[in-house]
C-alpha cells in the first residue's frame, strides 16, 4: 500500500515537472545565431559516394572499359589454358609416339587424302597461348592434327637446303621448325595444338643431319617454343587515378610574423594522365620514362588569430592591418588581411581577432618519371614491380582567399580587392617518388594492358625560409595500354 | 508551429536556416539547460546541436515527428557533451551523503520550469541524466540502459534516487 501511495505520488510529480517543462522555452544568448553561423561554416559537406562517382565522369569510364577488357581478356586467357592442359593430358595418355594403322585411320571421315596412315606419327609440341581451332581424327585420337598444305619431307628438304647453304646445321634444323610452325599457322590459320603429328619417316630421313633429333627418342620431338614475349621499345598511354593525402607540420613563425598552417577540405580525388615511353629487355627488366600532367584543385581553411593590438594602423581610419604567413601544401604564402571595427569605439589591444580563411589553391603540374621495372612469368598475364624517381614541375599556380570570415562580431574583414592582399612563394620544382606493382596482360604480339597500385609522394620540401611545408602523398590505381614496337 | 523549409535549408540558404534557429532555439535552450551543469555548458550545447541538425538535416526522412527528430539529436549532444566533460561519473551513489540543500529564496517566485532546471542542475549528473531521459523524453529503462551503457536495473535504482533527491529539493524550494 505504502509502495502504490509513493508511486502515486512520483507520477504526479512527473506529471507536474513534463506540464512545467510543456511550452517552456529559454532565451539563449542574442550573439548564439553568430555562433552558430561561423560554425556552420566549417561544416563539410557531405558528399554522398554516388555523387563522387558521378563527378569522376569519363575517368570512371574509361577506367570501367578498361576493366571490363581486362577481365575478358584474363577469362579467355584462362580458358584456353584449361583447353592446353586437357589436350597436354589427352598426349600424355596416348603416348608421345603413336603408331597408326590404316586401320585405325578409316572410321576418320575427316582425314584428308594427303595423310599418309601408314607413317609412324610424331607430335610436335607447339606452346602457343592462340586461340584454339583443332581438327579431331576421330574417337580413337583426340589429338589435334597437323595436315600440311605439301609434303612434309619435302618442306623439310627446302628448309635443310636453305641451312645448307648457309653451312649452318643448326640454323638448317631452326628453319625447318620454323617451317613447320609457318605452314601451321597457314593451315590451320588459328593454331593452339598442343602436339601436332607429322610422318616419322619424314623425320628419319634427315636425322642424320639434325643431331638433336638423334641424340633420343624424346629428342625426335622437336619442341617449337613460343615467340619470346614482349621486349623492346614500347610506347603507352596510362591514366593514374590517385588519392591526395596530406600531413600538416608545424613550423617555426619568422619574428613578428606569425605563421598559420591550411588543412585541406575538398575532394582529395586526382587524376594524372601521362604518355610513356620505354624500353623492355631480357625479358624482365625495363626502363621507363615519359610525361604527366596533373591539375590539383585544393581548397583549405585556416584560422588565424591575432589580438586587436597585433594589428598595424592604416593611416588615420578605424582599419587595422594584420600579417601573417601562410603554410600551404605548395609553398608559404604571406598574407595581409585588413580588418575594420564594426561599432565605434576603442577596443582595448587584448580584444581578440579571429577569424576563419577560405582558400582554394589550384596548381597544374607537369611530372616526369623514370621508373626502373621488372616483370616475371610466362605467359600472357605477368606481374611487375616499378619504382623510381619523378621531376615535378610546377607550370602553374594559383592561391586565392574564397572566404573571410569573423569569428568576433566586434571587427569584420574589409570587403572587396582592398581587404587583403596574399603573395605565394614557392620552388617550381619539386622531385618526388614513384612505387608500383601490378599485373600486365599481353594481348596480341604488341599490346599490353596493365593496372596498377600505385603509391607516389614528394620527397620532404622547405620553403623558402628552410621550414618544412605539408608532406603529400597521393595512392591510386594506374591504368594504361602499351604498345611493343 | 511554422514548419521550417527544409529544403531551403539543405541548400544552406542562411536566412532559412536563420528561421529554423529562431523556431526552435528556446525549446532547445530549455532542453539544453536540463541536462547541462551550467547556463554555458548548455550555450555550448545548443550551438552543437544546431550545427549537427543542419549538418544531417538531409538524413531526416520525412516520416515522424520532426520536433521529436531534432530534440532526439540535441538529447544525443547534450549526452556527448557530458560525457566529453567526464567531470563526475555518469552513476552516482550518493548513499550517506547529505544532499545540499541550496535553494534561492526567490526560486519560488520564477516560472516552475526555470526553478525546476536549477534544480536539475544541483543533481549529480548521472541522476540529472537519468531523469531527464525517462521523465522528460520518455524513453524506457531498457533504451536508458543501452544509451548510458548501464543495466536495466542501475537505471531504474538511479531513477528512484533521482526522484526522490528532486522531491526533496522541488519541496524545499516551494515551501522556502
Amino acid at each position: 500500500m505504502k509502495i502504490m501511495e509513493e508511486n502515486l505520488h512520483e507520477d504526479k510529480m512527473d506529471d507536474y515537472v513534463r506540464k512545467s517543462f510543456e511550452e517552456y522555452e529559454a532565451s539563449p544568448p542574442s550573439d548564439m545565431w553568430n555562433r552558430v553561423s561561423a560554425n556552420l561554416e566549417d561544416v563539410p559537406e557531405r558528399t554522398p559516394l554516388w555523387l563522387t562517382f558521378r563527378k569522376m565522369g569519363w575517368q570512371l569510364l574509361a577506367a570501367g572499359v578498361i576493366l571490363v577488357l581486362s577481365s575478358t581478356l584474363v577469362c579467355e586467357h584462362l580458358y584456353y589454358e584449361a583447353q592446353l592442359l586437357e589436350l597436354t593430358h589427352a598426349s600424355q595418355t596416348d603416348g608421345v609416339l603413336n603408331s597408326h594403322t590404316s586401320a585405325s585411320m578409316e572410321g576418320s571421315s575427316s582425314t584428308p587424302d594427303r595423310q599418309t596412315p601408314e607413317t609412324t606419327q610424331i607430335p610436335i609440341a607447339l606452346h602457343s597461348a592462340l586461340p584454339v581451332q583443332h581438327a579431331t581424327s576421330g574417337a580413337t585420337n583426340k589429338q589435334p592434327q597437323f595436315y600440311p598444305s605439301q609434303p612434309v619431307d619435302q618442306m623439310i628438304q627446302q628448309s635443310l637446303q636453305q641451312g645448307a647453304a648457309t653451312e649452318n646445321p643448326t640454323s638448317g634444323e631452326a628453319m625447318v621448325v620454323d617451317a613447320v610452325q609457318q605452314e601451321t599457322a597457314k593451315q590451320l590459320n588459328r593454331i593452339s595444338c598442343e602436339n601436332i603429328q607429322i610422318p616419322l619417316n619424314s623425320l628419319q630421313q634427315i636425322a642424320p643431319s639434325l643431331p638433336a633429333l638423334v641424340a633420343s627418342p624424346l629428342a625426335s620431338q622437336p619442341i617449337i617454343h613460343p615467340k619470346k614475349g614482349q621486349t623492346g621499345w614500347y610506347a603507352g598511354v596510362e591514366t593514374s587515378i590517385m588519392c591526395r593525402l596530406e600531413k600538416a607540420q608545424t613550423v617555426a613563425p619568422r619574428p613578428g610574423r606569425p605563421v598559420f598552417t591550411s588543412e585541406a577540405t575538398g575532394s582529395p580525388i586526382t587524376s594524372i594522365y601521362w604518355l610513356k615511353v620505354g624500353k623492355q629487355w631480357q625479358n624482365h627488366w625495363s626502363l621507363k620514362s615519359g610525361l604527366g600532367y596533373q591539375q590539383t584543385n585544393r581548397t583549405a581553411i585556416h584560422r588565424p588569430t591575432f589580438r586587436f593590438g597585433d594589428g598595424t594602423h592604416m593611416g588615420t581610419g578605424p582599419r587595422r592591418n594584420f600579417n601573417y604567413d601562410l603554410n600551404t601544401s605548395n609553398g608559404t604564402a604571406e598574407v595581409s588581411l585588413r580588418m575594420e571595427q564594426t561599432q565605434p569605439g576603442n577596443p582595448s589591444d587584448d580584444e581578440p581577432v579571429n577569424l576563419r580563411i577560405e582558400t582554394e589553391e589550384s596548381t597544374q603540374w607537369i611530372r616526369v618519371p623514370l621508373l626502373f621495372g621488372y616483370r616475371w612469368g610466362e605467359r600472357r598475364l605477368k606481374g611487375f614491380v616499378q619504382t623510381g624517381v619523378l621531376a615535378n614541375v610546377v607550370v602553374r599556380n594559383q592561391l586565392n582567399i574564397a572566404a573571410r570570415v569573423s569569428e568576433n562580431a566586434r571587427f569584420k574583414p574589409v570587403d572587396g580587392q582592398d581587404g587583403y592582399t596574399i603573395n605565394l612563394t614557392q620552388k617550381r620544382f619539386v622531385p618526388g617518388y614513384w612505387l608500383g606493382a601490378g599485373l600486365g596482360y599481353q594481348v596480341g604480339q604488341h599490346l599490353q594492358i596493365q593496372a596498377e597500385a600505385c603509391l607516389s609522394g614528394d620527397f620532404p620540401r622547405n620553403d623558402l625560409y628552410r621550414r618544412r611545408l605539408p608532406e603529400r602523398y597521393q595512392t591510386g590505381v594506374n591504368l594504361g595500354l602499351c604498345y611493343y614496337f | 508551429m511554422t514548419q521550417p523549409n527544409i529544403q531551403a535549408c539543405l541548400k544552406g540558404d542562411r536566412l532559412a536556416q536563420k528561421q529554423f534557429f529562431e523556431l526552435f532555439k528556446g525549446k532547445m535552450f530549455a532542453l539544453c539547460l536540463r541536462y547541462a551543469n551550467s547556463r554555458e555548458d548548455a550555450e555550448d550545447i545548443l550551438q552543437d546541436g544546431f550545427v549537427k541538425v543542419f549538418r544531417d538535416l538531409g538524413q531526416y526522412a520525412g516520416a515522424g515527428n520532426f520536433e521529436g527528430w531534432v530534440r532526439k539529436i540535441f538529447v544525443n549532444t547534450a549526452l556527448q557533451h557530458l560525457h566529453r566533460q567526464k567531470r563526475s561519473p555518469l552513476i552516482t551513489d550518493l548513499d550517506g551523503q547529505d544532499f545540499p540543500d541550496e535553494t534561492d529564496p526567490y526560486m519560488a517566485e520564477e516560472p516552475p520550469a526555470k526553478n525546476m532546471i536549477r534544480i536539475l542542475q544541483q543533481l549529480p549528473v548521472g541522476f540529472r541524466t537519468i531523469f531527464n531521459l525517462h521523465v522528460l523524453e520518455g524513453y524506457s529503462h531498457p533504451e536508458i540502459a543501452e544509451i548510458m551503457g548501464i543495466s536495466v536495473g542501475t537505471s531504474k535504482s538511479q531513477l528512484l534516487r533521482a526522484k526522490a533527491h528532486f522531491r526533496k529539493l522541488l519541496e524545499g524550494s516551494l515551501t522556502a
